[in-house]
């Protein structure tokens, strides 16, 4: 009898222990990389740490924080100014500017409510970067506010803006996409597009929005207005922004397929299926069309659609592949290393695995 | 096999209740408990039956008896005990067994909760294959409005009054630790020996899990702790409706009517 308090209190322990696995402190990974490439380095942020790796020889420049922090991590891809700063925001709600060439933190803004998921956007004007607390914050390039408010979607917002110049297309996961404009952060326009958006809405040189929702359908709107021109049916949700190429645009969903659409109709052209689901948009190079799986593959394309090469890389791919000097950029979650650089071949160059 | 079986329906149903009933999260939580509560009734039931068998078996003469007679040979007093139990056709862990089978519910629950609240990417892609093909209109529902009272159920719930602007009170953890500490008080039937070892693991459990739960409220999602707060009092309410709530032991003042053996 007196084995059962026992028995219960020792379960209850490991009830909090199960429950504590599950998690979204500690040092498990709760999102999968972000990736961009400036000049020859790529900047990663995951997990702990935000790294610097130079493209030439796969060698880690500098990381930040330089020691592991619990009270920082990194998954939102790191944008890049032209006077030198990554600017990359941190799950624990702060955006940091960092010295590109250090890795030293110029300045800091702590008075989100909620993490960073999305890339900033950078402009000539300066910073604009988006939080899931539902407001997007626009910085000058010392980190001072350019707006007297942040614009206040009200909801979520997880996908980079996009902008002409003028203005600033923002979508907020809570279906709606906005026209903002870029020097007072004031509405011009909002459409309810019936579905979830977690993409970067494309925008094609002659002045028409792309987007993808989870209501399977990508999107076609007059940018001007947000008139709605065409809607088009996809199997699975779609979760990365589409690219724009000429006539044709090309965006992935969650079902594993790669679609080519013809912009002015809004019509299919060709699908094809991979092995895997693909939440990373495709990246379009002159001659081919790369996407990656949750499966660890990456595919390669023609414009037409036809298979060119296949590359087992291991982990998972979400993340949009990167291009920078003539390398194709992986950043497999789970696998062997955080970053995998590739010929337009498929052909692996080198890989980089930060050191403990 | 986990997610099959416990994940999948609990995340469909939460997600069903929330679309039909105003798109309330928190709502949805409470509704889910109330549901769960009343599909556990029969093991709720059986656990108060054994318990009650159990401590008439610990009031009768018999009991005590052997109690006394070996008192100084704890083997044997255990052979013994253990006899009268199989006299009786008692179970000495039936009424806890019922309690265990409740804690894979719970922890489904919890990853339910946090998987359909879905706060980061990866989150969101693992809610996207949890939902059934067929659920009806599921992209109008998703993203999930986490908002509820002055809570966003994602997050931790911290209170930050007017003249209090630094300092956040965790009203949902202070109920959870109070609801859970009433509810074991109040669920726990009087010990026949206050003294032995039994009755006083007991009484440390009544204080530990209140703690323990109350840790748990204020270190996750506030989401969890509506659970934890909505299960305490869903508890209480479905052991009153029984007659079983034992005010004298929160209350001492209140003196439990002595039946006549």
């Amino acid at each position: 009898m007196k084995k059962i308090p026992t028995i219960l209190f020792f379960t209850l322990l490991i009830t909090t222990l199960a429950l504590s696995a599950c998690s979204s402190k500690g040092f498990v990974a709760t999102s999968w990389p972000g990736i961009s490439s400036y000049e020859g380095v790529a900047y990663i942020a995951f997990n702990q740490f935000v790294y610097a790796v130079d493209l030439d020889s796969g060698n880690e420049l500098w990381r930040f924080p330089k020691e592991a922090d619990r009270a920082k991590s990194f998954y939102a891809a790191p944008a890049i100014t032209p006077d030198g700063q990554v600017i990359v925001g941190s799950y624990e709600n702060a955006l940091y500017s960092l010295d590109a060439s250090s890795g030293e933190e110029n300045w800091s803004f702590t008075e989100a409510s909620n993490r960073f998921i999305a890339r900033p956007l950078i402009t000539e004007k300066g910073i604009y970067a988006p939080s899931a607390d539902g407001k997007l914050y626009a910085f000058d390039f010392q980190g001072h506010m350019l707006w007297p408010e942040p614009f206040d979607a009200g909801f979520a917002i997880w996908a980079s803006p996009t902008t002409d110049g003028d203005r600033i297309y923002l979508a907020s996961i809570q279906h709606t996409l906005y026209a903002l404009n870029i020097n007072t952060g004031k509405e011009i326009w909002q459409k309810d597009l019936g579905g979830a958006i977690v993409g970067i809405p494309a925008l094609s040189p002659d002045g028409y929005l792309y987007v993808g929702t989870f209501a399977k359908e990508m999107l076609t709107l007059r940018a001007v207005d947000g008139e709605i021109l065409h809607r088009t049916s996809t199997q699975g949700w779609v979760w990365s922004g589409p690219f724009v190429m000429d006539e044709a645009l090309y965006f992935t969903d969650l079902s594993g397929r790669l679609y080519a659409l013809n912009r002015s109709s809004g019509e299919i052209v060709w699908t094809v299926e991979t092995d895997g689901t693909m939440t990373g948009a495709p990246l379009v190079t002159g001659e081919s069309i790369i996407v990656g799986t949750e499966n660890g593959s990456l595919f390669a394309y023609d414009h037409n659609g036809q298979p060119l090469w296949k590359q087992s890389i291991g982990g998972k791919l979400y993340t949009t592949p990167n291009f920078n000097n003539d390398l194709v950029l992986v950043t497999p979650m789970d696998g062997d290393a955080l970053l995998v650089a590739l010929n337009l071949n498929g052909l692996t160059r080198w890989s980089f695995s930060p050191a403990e | 096999m986990w997610d099959s079986l416990i994940i999948d329906p609990l995340i469909n149903t939460l997600l069903y209740i929330y679309s039909i009933f105003g798109h309330n999260f928190g709502l949805a939580i409470i509704l889910l408990t109330v549901l769960i509560r009343i599909i556990l009734y029969p093991l709720t039931a059986k656990q108060i039956k054994s318990s009650k068998s159990l401590q008439d078996l610990q009031e009768s003469k018999k009991w005590q008896e052997i109690q006394k007679k070996y008192k100084n040979d704890r083997e044997k007093l255990a052979q013994e005990q253990m006899k009268l139990y199989q006299e009786m056709g008692i179970n000495p862990f039936g009424a806890c067994l019922p309690t265990l089978i409740q804690l894979p519910i719970i922890i489904g629950l919890y990853q339910s909760i946090i998987n359909a609240l879905a706060s980061t990417p990866i989150q969101l892609l693992d809610l996207s294959r949890h939902i059934y093909s067929f659920f009806p209109n599921i992209s109008s529902l998703i993203p999930l409005n986490s908002h509820f009272l002055w809570m966003d159920l994602s997050q931790k719930e911290r209170l930050f009054l007017p003249f209090l602007p630094n300092v956040g009170i965790p009203v949902l953890a202070i109920l959870v630790v109070i609801t859970s500490y009433m509810q074991s008080k109040l669920m726990t039937p009087p010990q026949s020996n206050p003294g032995d070892q039994g009755a006083q693991m007991s009484k440390m459990m009544n204080i530990y899990m209140p703690l323990l739960i109350g840790y748990l409220a204020l270190s996750y999602a506030s989401g969890l702790a509506l659970y934890f707060l909505a299960s305490n009092v869903v508890g209480i309410l479905q052991y009153a409706i029984m007659g079983k709530l034992e005010w004298s032991n929160l209350l001492p003042f209140i003196k439990k009517e002595k039946k006549p053996k």
